[in-house]
This record gives structure tokens, sequence and C-alpha cells, in this order.
């Protein structure tokens, strides 16, 4: 399964994309970075028809998606997003059942993707009634219960204690041995570089640099996509890029 | 869990929806019995019963006698409908209320605020006011339902942003156009006095002197609206979670927005065009619903038009007997009970009681 993105551009008041040209690759775990307002999550969006091109193309092995129904799209393409509603008085269950609405088939069941997520006993809780953390995860939950090849997550691990940020990091390692497909939006350069295989860094909309983590994840490009020096932290495990030294003030 | 365990509790939980559903079936079916009993003009019970026998096809031909031509007109014309309509009006705006609820994932809106009432109000002081004889006898009725109709589809569209509709200017022009009109009804009636009587009964919403003939095509109007609503409820479910995300599981937004908006209009609207504005029924019930069957609109989308039926229905009883020989307007009583009602439930639901 293949995502690609062509000349993608995109206004709506606040955030704009320009001309962005990408492709996700099969089975990577590609992470989209840049700064606050760059256009991470619109881009996002973007990819899986929630919001128009107004130029550019988005397509999923090769059909645009403006050919396909939102179901159609559903069976191939989960989203966590980083903002959701409180529904009136949902149980969990209620809330990852309801990620079924498109499926075919019924290789998981909902307590088997809350069972994934580590969270089986608060599926006869009140959705509105949990924390911020516990609601991410359950969200994730419903994503793997949607069962499609690719997930994108903006934001999974904003908000989450260290042992639930573990548990999102384990989440997306596991689905990414089981052949699925991660796009992520994520602001910290260093679940960038730790979490991913593949990077895109924006900057006001347009990319800066994009590719394996390797070639994109360089001092200068971090530089050009944040405003900031960085300098690299030798053996401090995944925290490897930090700014350099005269902001810390 | 066990398998069986799963099978077993989702067993007992189906058992318990029919048990609460066919209880309240069974009260909805009692109300209305004892309706019929209330009134100014005393009727004796085995004359009620005669006449209800009487009107079964085929089986009724046998019964001919056991009540007066007096009383079988009362019952048969007067009581029936208004009954009958009590539930229907009940049903119609409580599955709207539901509905609108969940399209812009708000517990204080209600079917009146995307400009249903204003617009049928607007028809209704217009009929009064030129007199038209247009569509009959019906014609304030009608042109309510025409009114609420253009209003409706004007705020949709003047909601439009970038090929999108999103709730919160859908529901920023529903009340501004809302405002608007009622200033345009204020000033039919403040140039033209005659008409205050009238227009206040229309106002305070009333179920007296329904027929049969308007019965007959509101319940057809209501009873698919109702239909069509409850077919949509994953889809209604998951735009309470908000748009992107039912976006995400494949549902059409825009569709099923316009979709449920549509049908919910022409129920409501129907509805209004023949008890005038109504209050709370919209606003309270769905609450009631959620509270009793969980948030799921499968159950809540049905069961509110139930809970919906035998709370106007027996608002209504209250309108015609609290005080003697008189009947107040039902629209009174909805908000006198309905505001404490409110009141007390939105208690519960910030303790984090909102499950019963």
């Amino acid at each position: 399964m293949l995502l690609e993105l062509e000349k993608l551009n995109f206004h709506n008041g606040t955030f704009s994309i320009r001309d962005v040209t990408f492709s996700v690759p099969s089975g990577t775990i590609l992470g989209i970075g840049g700064q606050n307002g760059s256009g991470k999550s619109t881009l996002l969006k973007l990819m899986y028809g929630f919001y128009r091109p107004h130029g550019g193309i988005v397509k999923l092995d090769g059909i645009p998606l403006t050919g396909l129904s939102p179901k159609e799209i559903s069976r191939k393409i989960a989203v966590v997003n980083q903002e959701i509603s409180d529904p009136f008085n949902f149980t969990v269950l209620d809330v990852v059942k309801l990620s079924g609405y498109s499926r075919l088939n019924d290789d998981i069941t909902p307590e088997n993707a809350l069972e994934t997520c580590g969270i089986p006993h608060l599926s006869g809780r009140i959705f509105s009634e949990l924390s911020g953390g516990e609601k991410r995860l359950v969200t994730i939950a419903a994503a793997i219960y949607q069962d499609a090849d690719m997930i994108l997550m903006d934001e999974p691990t904003a908000f989450l204690d260290v042992d639930k940020e573990q548990t999102v990091r384990e989440i997306i390692h596991n689905l990414r041995e089981r052949g699925r497909t991660i796009v992520l939006v994520l602001h910290d350069i260093n679940m960038l570089n730790s979490l991913c295989s593949h990077v895109v860094l924006l900057r006001n909309g347009g990319v800066v640099a994009s590719g394996a983590k390797e070639d994109v994840l360089t001092l200068e490009n971090l530089e050009k996509a944040y405003s900031v020096k960085f300098r690299v932290l030798e053996d401090a495990g995944p925290y490897k890029f930090a700014p350099a030294e005269k902001y810390f003030r | 869990m066990v398998d069986a365990e799963i099978t077993e509790k989702r067993h007992w939980r189906f058992s318990l929806f029919f048990t609460k559903a066919g209880f309240l079936l069974v009260f909805l079916i009692i109300s209305i019995i004892y309706s019929s009993f209330l009134g100014s003009v005393y009727i004796p019970v085995s004359s009620i019963s005669n006449i209800y026998l009487r009107q079964i096809p085929f089986f009724g031909s046998f019964i001919t006698a056991g009540y007066t031509a007096t009383q079988y007109e009362i019952i048969v014309l007067v009581r029936e409908p208004e009954i009958l309509a009590a539930v229907i009006v009940g049903a119609a705006l409580a599955i709207g209320g539901t509905s609108v609820q969940s399209v812009f994932r708000n517990p204080i809106t209600e079917p009146y605020i995307i400009g249903i009432s204003s617009g049928a109000t607007l028809g209704a002081v217009i009929a009064l006011a030129s007199n038209t004889q247009l569509f009959g006898v019906y014609s304030v009725q009608v042109l309510a339902f025409i009114f609420s109709i253009v209003v409706v589809t004007g705020v949709y569209f003047l909601s439009f942003r970038t090929g999108r509709v999103p709730p919160v200017y859908l529901l920023l022009t529903g009340i501004a156009i809302s405002l608007f009109i009622s200033a345009l009804v204020g000033l039919i009636l403040f140039s033209n006095l005659r008409l205050q009587n009238e227009a206040f009964a229309w106002l305070l919403g009333s179920l007296s002197g329904v027929t049969w003939q308007e019965l007959g095509l509101v319940s057809l109007l209501v009873a698919g609206s109702s239909i069509v609503l409850s077919t949509l409820w994953k889809e209604l479910d998951a735009l309470q979670m908000g748009e992107a995300h039912a976006r995400s599981i494949g549902v059409n937004v825009e569709r099923t927005k316009l979709l449920a908006l549509l049908v919910t209009t022409v129920g409501v609207a129907a509805a209004v065009s023949i008890s005038g504005l109504i209050g709370f029924v919209g606003l309270v019930i769905p609450h009631l619903a959620r509270m009793i069957f969980g948030g799921s609109n499968r159950k809540v989308l049905p069961m509110s038009a139930i809970l919906g039926g035998i709370f106007l229905l027996l608002s209504d009883d209250l309108a015609r007997s609290v005080v003697h020989n008189e009947v107040l307007p039902v629209g009174i009583i909805t908000g006198l009970i309905g505001v404490p009602f409110f009141m007390y439930m939105l208690s519960r639901i910030s303790r984090g009681n909102y499950a019963a």
C-alpha cells in the first residue's frame, strides 16, 4: 500500500500547505515534524481526505482520494486525531465499536484491541470521565480495531506521562512489526529520531527535507525547520538532539 | 474474560434493554388509556371501552350500544386526536432533539435552534395577519410548515464555509436568523393588535382542537422522519466524537449532517405546525433517554421518541385538569415541569452520574 502526495496546496485561513510532495513507503514509520503552526496536523487531515486540497493530489495505491468514498478510504487508513469530542454517555467499548463502522471482516474484537493497548479494564467506563492519557489509549485502540493498513497519529504521545508514552511506543512498534504503515505527527525532534524510519520536516507549510531519517535529521535541516541551532549529544540514547547552548537561560 | 462470560453479559444487557423498553411501551399505553378519561365532561369507563371497541375494524360492527352519540363524538373527535397529537408531537420533538444534539455535539441544543420555531411562528403569524385561505382552514399550519423549512434551508446555506457546514457556524447562524425573524414577528404583532390573542396561543403551544385530517398527514411525516433518523444512529454516534474522527472511520460527514437536519426539520416542523411552540421536550427528553439507555443513538433515538410521547401526553393531561373547566396551553406546563426536571438532571450529570 502506497500513499503519495503530489504538489499539494491548501489554505484555510490560519494554516497553509505549499507544494508538498512526498510518499509514504509501505511498512515504514514516517514522522512529520516542524514548528507549531507549520501545518503538520493540516497535512494529516489532507492525507485521509478530511480536507480537500486546493491544488495537487493525494493518491492511495495510485487512485486519487477524491475518487474514493469515505468508507473505502477508512478501510485502508485509520486516524488517531489529537482532539476528540466527548460523546454523551458513551462507554469505552461504545467508542471502540464505533470504529468498526466500515469494517468488512471480524479479525479482531473490540476487546482484543483494548487488550493490545493494555486497557481491557477500562471497557465499561464512561469515556468522558477518563483522563487525557486514558482517552488517547482508547482512541488508539479504536484505530487498531478499525483494522486499516495505515494508521495516521497526530501527536500520539502528547500529554502522556512516561509509562503511557512507553506503552504508545510499544504499540507503534508492534503495529509496524505486524506490517502496518504508520504516519506520526510529532513536534519533538528526539521522538522523530527514536521512533521513525522516515521523516518529513515542514516549515510554513512547505517541505524542508524528506526521506530516510538519517538523511533528513541533520543539524542544518533542523535549523532550517525550527529556526533554532541544535547540537548532537553523545551517548544520550534517544535524546540525541538538544538546542545549542545559548538557548538555555 | 472468557467468551461464554462475554456472551452471557451481552445477553443480560440485551434483555435489560427490552425490559426497560417494554416497561416504557406499557406505560405509554396506560397513559393513553388514562388520558381518555380526562376532560371537562365525565364519561363512564364502560362507555369509553365500548367506544374503543366500536372503532376496531370489523369486530366493531357488533358493538352498537353502551354509549350516547355525544359521548362518541367527544371521545372520537376531541379526545382521541388530542391524545395522539400529544404522543406524536412529543415524539417528534424528542427524537429531533436527540438528532440535533448529536449533530452539534452540544447538550444544550434543541431542534428549534436551527430556525424551525422562528420560521413556523413567522408563517403562522403571516397566515393570521393576512387572513389567507390559500390552504383552506389549514392555512396557518401549512404556512408554518413551509416557512419552517424555508428558514432552516436559508440557515443551512448561509453556514457554508469552503464546501463544509461547520456546526459552530450553523448554530450561530441559526440563533442570529431566529432573532431576526422574532423581530419581524414582533413587528407584525405590534402593528396588528387584533392578532395578539391568536398569536399568543400559538406561541404558548396547544394541542386543543387538533383534527384527524391534520393528524393523518403529520403522523406520516413524523413517522417517516423518525424511521430515517433511527437508521442514521451509527453516523450520529460518530458525529458526536468530532467530524475529523467521524470522517476517519468512514462516515460521510456532510451528507449525514444534511440528511439528519433535513429529516429532523420535516418531522419537527410538521409537529410544530399543529401544536405551536412547545418548549423543553426537545432539550430535556434526549438527556433522560441517555440516562436510562446509555449514550448510543441506537437506543436513544427510538427511546427518546417514546419518552417524548409519554412526557407530552402527561403534560397535556395536567394542562387539561390542573384548573377546573379550563385548558392551559401545554407549552406552559412543559416549561414549568421541564425546567426543574432539567435542573435535577444537570445536578446528576455534574456529579458524574449521567449513567443511571
